[in-house]
């Protein structure tokens, strides 16, 4: 069976992918909007129940903390936002930028500290191509609504063919096993693979409501890829495919935003 | 009662400016002089009369409270020694009783009398009195008073439903007052006025707090909306516990059908993370369950077939989540009243709706947008039920390509009248796929494969004391077709059933079944696969090898096939340590190529051998949970399974093929052990063995040799034509297989707190193959699921789902399946939020498939990776 290869037009792809999130975010909106007038006419066929005694409208409660303080109690902490990161490679790895999604879900255990997973997919440009994808664990100190934190966790690529020049075209049908090229070489020309991930985060969250804010952040992190690209052969002896291999180092700064959820 | 007047301000008045009361005296012609003269001859000055002591009228005893504020208006004659001499009435008669405690009350006010000069005078002056509604007293039950009074209505945010029990305290400083909500959410506290802050307390809500202002003698009515602390209206119910009679089945309800993680909140799927159940691809929701062909095993729903389980390219369950209420899983040693399958069976039991019961549910995620209704019919005791789904599935793939579109849509109605044990149902469901295709660049999209099926079921359920009886009559239309050029398949079906169940005693029940099923099928023009289906079959439609022609798969067409079974059990629990469960079925099929006939004789076996905790009278009441822990049951069971020939996979109109290629057949046995914990934990430890004797059409695509050089592509044969000649020949050649391991489930399964499990299954499953045992395309040694949904504060619930299952065989040089692909893992997560508005609860989700996008190699040397992430919200009103 083929390997579906993902066909990726960077540009139109990106901006497809965000126009999607983009409409379905504001579907939630209409929604909620015109679910609120429906509830009441639900409501109001179903009220031919209550008892004439009944008070005419019901009041909800106090709010019992303010919008700051319900944020700094223990409990879950979900995020979802956009995300843009600047990447410097050591040679042999390219440089280029990565745009797409951040999701985060933590945990807030006391007022000052916090455990954190993040989750980021995002597609690659200038250098770089394809699906970047991480995933993250981080420890946070919590300060006057900021955050700082260290985490550690595993980054991933998933290129295009030929999103740069192969160095070695004749290499991939001559090489009976796998092989891992030096460091001195130029980058493969599609990288897919995983590698270890270190970042040091800074964020600030603003409570807009007591279980609804926004948050923004910046972070700095390292990885080191594992990337592999295929030569369409196995070995046949044991059926394992054969792959020409190169570690990519490389350090990276982005800026991320979006909608907490508490 | 006494109410005090406040006439000074008007008898003054009255004294300083009107003449004429200066101008009167009683009992005396002379005139006094007006007070011009006075003033311009600087004679004596008139000094009114001053009230001597308060001018109080006493409330008239007779009188009751009025409702509104009594004006009494009288004329006043004060004499010279200060005495009122006589009351006259000015104002209307109208309040007999008021008025005459007026002129009463009045002829006792005594005043310093008016003087001209030194010389005291006889004067009039008017007086009114005012009688006020008076302040309720407010008394409780010891006869305490109070002046003020709260009353209400609780009621739960989002659900509406009434609150009992709860504790209402209106405090004012360090005075507190408390009363209890009764059954209707009532409450009523007999408080003070002034500003008070209201709380209420429950151990199933949140705090709540509220203040309110009150006046003197108010009752205030009010309704407060309570939040509660966690709704969960997918709580797992247990209601008694039902008798285990299988050795081998799983059932799953609420939360765990409708969210764990990369199921996409389709209950069918989350069978995927049982014992025993694998996939070719995991992304594609085709079970291989026991290492039998995925055409095997039976999809239905309320134990009838259905054509499309799943909507196409790992799409989402035909029916709607809403509609399922439980779902039972079988790997094996399925009861007589299940046939027509050798592999295992996947039954969703759908519920009917509750008398009264309202719902609407709009579901909208990335991929697909749904709505539900539920609602009684007016002046009937009817239910409706109504969902719909749309899929776009090919928005998304249009990111990718332009050159593929993939859009589905699905529909559910049902009528539900009667009651639970006596009662009918109504009910019509169907679906569409279709997927469409560029032939070239310049081109439009063309329909290149769509199905369809459509189904219409009529269910009455009767219980009378000790005896039940479900009958059914399931008909529909199945419809694949391969594009306009290429032809269609279609079926009709219509498909009765009866199941009769008679209680003789506590220890003895019987069971007695019929179903049957009549299906027509009918071949378009065109072909299927490449072949000339239609003029294979004119040609021959018994030796379908005459009509082979290279290369084709050509398979005979069955036209209408019969199908009759009965079945007959029982159930014999000759002592409550013992359950013996015997039961044969016999079913007959016939088409215009064979008749075929089958017996099966199948017997399960349950021993307990510990008994689990109870409680003894007097004793303290055990939780739910705690009831029963410790207890131990053996189980085992053997039986004989036969299914007619089917196509590899489900397909509508192709699901089942000639008689004349052979029934297969199983013989499956298995033996294990139940143990209860507490805390809703249990372990179910089983092994089996399945001879299947024998296999046709079976899943396998694997080369039986491969190129030794490395230059070739990866699992390419020695030579490609001969491989498609050997599949061929392995699909229509008669095949034994084996398949034999040992299944864990540990399992915790709680209302409303942490659930979960995980299953463990080590297996081998194996074909036989020119005198040896080879393994199957899908053997996987060991799989492992492991599944936790942990439900958090403010409505948060989070759940993970991590799978690890070997790699599948693939053939090296060492022969056919001697080697092995990489073994593959995945983990999933979902996130689960619920908003609670003043009537209606609002979830959003986000359900993440593969969320390290670890890859799967589906083929040597050819990863496949992916990561499905899906926002979704779903409304319930």
């Amino acid at each position: 069976m083929q390997s579906p290869h993902i066909k990726a037009q960077n540009v139109s792809m990106r901006t497809r992918f965000c126009l999607s999130v983009c409409l379905s975010v504001c579907l939630s909106v209409c929604l909620s909007v015109s679910l609120s007038v429906c509830s009441h006419l639900v409501y109001a066929q179903g009220s031919e129940d209550v008892k004439a005694a009944e008070p005419q409208t019901f009041v909800e409660s106090e709010q019992l903390l303010s919008d700051r303080e319900s944020w700094e109690l223990s409990g879950l902490r979900v995020d979802l936002g956009s995300y843009q990161e600047f990447i410097t490679g050591r040679s042999p790895a390219p440089s280029g930028s990565i745009k797409g999604v951040h999701i985060g879900v933590g945990a807030r255990l006391d007022e000052e500290w916090s455990l954190s997973g993040a989750l980021r997919y995002g597609v690659g440009s200038e250098g770089l191509g394809g699906l970047n994808f991480s995933g993250m664990v981080s420890g946070m100190y919590h300060r006057y609504g900021f955050g700082l934190g260290l985490g550690l966790g595993v980054i991933g690529v998933e290129e295009q063919p030929d999103t740069r020049p192969d160095p070695s075209p004749e290499l991939a049908n001559e090489i009976v096993a796998s092989y891992t090229l030096p460091e001195s070489s130029l980058p493969l020309s599609r990288c897919v693979g995983f590698g270890p991930l270190a970042a040091l985060t800074a964020l600030y969250r603003l409570p807009i409501t007591s279980i609804f804010g926004l948050k923004i952040g910046a972070q700095v992190n390292l990885a080191r890829l594992t990337c592999e690209q295929s030569t369409d052969r196995v070995e046949p002896d044991t059926a394992q495919g054969i792959v020409i291999r190169q570690y990519w180092d490389r350090w990276g700064w982005s800026l991320f935003g979006g909608l907490s959820w508490r | 009662m006494a109410m005090r007047a406040a006439p000074a301000l008007l008898l003054t008045l009255w004294c300083i400016i009107s003449p004429r009361a200066f101008a009167q005296v009683q009992g005396d012609d002379q005139v006094q002089p007006s007070i011009e003269e006075s003033i311009v001859t600087e004679e004596p000055t008139l000094t009114p009369p001053s009230p001597l002591g308060e001018l109080v009228i006493e409330y008239p005893q007779d009188a009751p409270p009025p409702n509104e504020p009594i004006s009494v208006e009288v004329m006043l004659t004060i004499g010279i020694t200060g005495e009122v001499t006589e009351v006259e009435l000015t104002s209307a008669p109208r309040w007999p009783l008021f008025e005459r405690a007026v002129i009463t009350g009045a002829k006792m006010f005594r005043f310093q009398p008016a003087t001209w000069g030194a010389d005291p005078i006889v004067v009039k002056v008017p007086f009114a009195q005012v009688f006020e509604p008076p302040t309720p007293v407010i008394e409780d039950q010891t006869g305490q008073r109070f002046s003020a009074m709260i009353r209400g209505v609780l009621k739960e945010k989002g659900t509406r439903a009434k609150i009992a029990g709860a504790t209402v305290m209106v405090s004012q400083g360090e005075l507190h007052y408390t009363a209890q909500s009764d059954e209707e959410g009532r409450f009523e506290v007999p408080c003070v006025h002034g500003e008070v802050i209201v709380e209420v307390f429950s151990s199933a809500h949140r705090g709540f707090r509220h203040r309110e202002n009150l006046e003197e003698g108010d009752e205030l009515t009010v309704g407060y909306l309570v939040r509660r602390k966690r709704y969960d209206p997918e709580s797992v119910v247990v209601i008694g516990k039902r008798q285990r009679t299988e050795v081998s089945r799983v059932t799953l309800k609420g939360k765990e059908i409708k969210q764990v993680p990369g199921t996409f909140g389709d209950p069918f799927r989350v069978v995927q993370t049982l014992p025993g159940v694998t996939t070719p691809i995991s992304i594609l929701p085709i079970p291989v369950v026991r290492g039998s062909s995925p055409s095997s095993t039976g999809f239905l729903l309320d134990k009838v077939r259905v054509p499309l389980l799943f909507h196409l390219l790992g799409g989402p369950s035909v029916i709607h989540p809403e509609f399922i209420e439980e779902i039972h899983f079988y790997p094996g040693g399925f009861p007589p009243h299940y046939g027509g399958y050798t592999g295992g069976i996947i039954d969703g039991e759908t519920r009917s709706a509750r008398r009264g019961e309202r719902l609407i549910d709009i579901d909208l995620n990335l991929l697909q947008s749904g709505l539900l209704i539920r609602t009684p019919i007016p002046h009937t005791d009817v239910t409706f039920t109504g969902a719909g789904r749309i899929g776009y599935p090919g928005e998304l793939i249009s990111l990718l390509t332009d050159d593929f579109n993939l859009e589905y849509w699905d529909y559910q109605t049902r009528l539900d009248g009667g009651t639970p044990r006596n009662g009918w149902t109504l009910s019509a469901l169907g679906a569409r796929d279709q997927i469409q295709s560029r032939p070239a660049p310049d081109e439009p999209l063309e329909t290149t494969l769509r199905y369809e099926f459509h189904r219409v079921d009529i269910k009455h359920r009767y219980g009378s004391g000790a005896f039940s009886l479900k009958s059914q009559v399931a008909t529909g239309q199945d419809l694949t077709s391969f594009g306009e050029e290429n032809g269609s398949i279609k079926l009709w079906y219509i498909s009765p059933r009866a199941d009769a169940e008679y209680r003789f005693n506590n220890a003895w029940t019987g069971l007695l079944g019929v179903d049957g099923s009549f299906r027509s099928t009918e071949l378009d023009q065109g072909s299927v696969a490449g072949g000339d289906m239609a003029e294979a079959n004119e040609d021959s439609m018994v030796d379908d090898s005459e009509s082979e022609s290279e290369g084709d798969l050509t398979l005979s067409e069955p036209g209408d096939i019969t199908q009759a079974a009965i079945y007959a059990a029982t159930r014999w629990t000759p002592h409550e340590d013992w359950l013996i469960y015997p039961g044969v079925r016999a079913d007959w099929r016939r088409d215009q190529t064979a008749t075929q006939v089958n017996l099966d004789p199948r017997l399960t076996l349950r021993y307990r051998l510990r008994e689990g905790l109870s409680e003894e009278p007097g004793e303290v009441e055990l939780t739910p949970e705690q009831r029963g822990s410790g207890e131990v049951w053996l189980k085992g069971g053997i039986g004989r399974y036969h299914q007619p020939p089917r196509f590899l996979l489900p397909i509508p109109g192709l699901d089942q093929l000639a008689l004349e290629y052979g029934l297969l057949s199983s013989t499956q046995s298995t033996v294990g052990a139940e143990v209860r914990f507490s805390e809703g934990f249990s372990l179910d430890v089983q092994g089996y063995y399945n001879d299947m004797d024998p296999v046709i059409f079976d899943l396998s695509f694997n080369a039986s040799s491969i190129n030794a050089a490395p230059t070739i592509a990866p699992g390419e044969a020695a030579d490609p034509d001969e491989l498609v000649a050997e599949i061929e020949d392995r699909l229509f050649s008669p095949q034994r297989g084996r398949a034999y391991g040992v299944e864990v489930l540990l399992r915790r399964q709680s209302q409303s707190g942490v659930y979960g499990w995980l299953s463990y299954t080590l297996s081998r499953s194996e074909r036989e193959r020119e005198g040896e045992w080879v393994l199957f395309d899908f053997d996987r040694p060991h799989i492992l699921n492991a599944v936790l949904g942990v439900p958090l504060d403010n409505q948060w619930d989070i759940g993970a789902r991590f799978q690890y299952q070997s790699g599948a065989p693939a053939t090296t040089t060492y022969g056919f399946n001697q080697g092995r692909k990489s073994p593959y893992m995945r983990l999933d997560l979902r996130i689960d939020k619920r908003v609670v508005w003043r009537s209606w609860l609002l979830d959003y989700y986000i359900d993440v498939q593969n969320v390290l996008i670890t890859p799967e190699e589906v083929a040597p040397g050819q990863f496949f990776r992916y990561v499905l992430p899906t926002v979704g919200l779903r409304a319930k009103l």
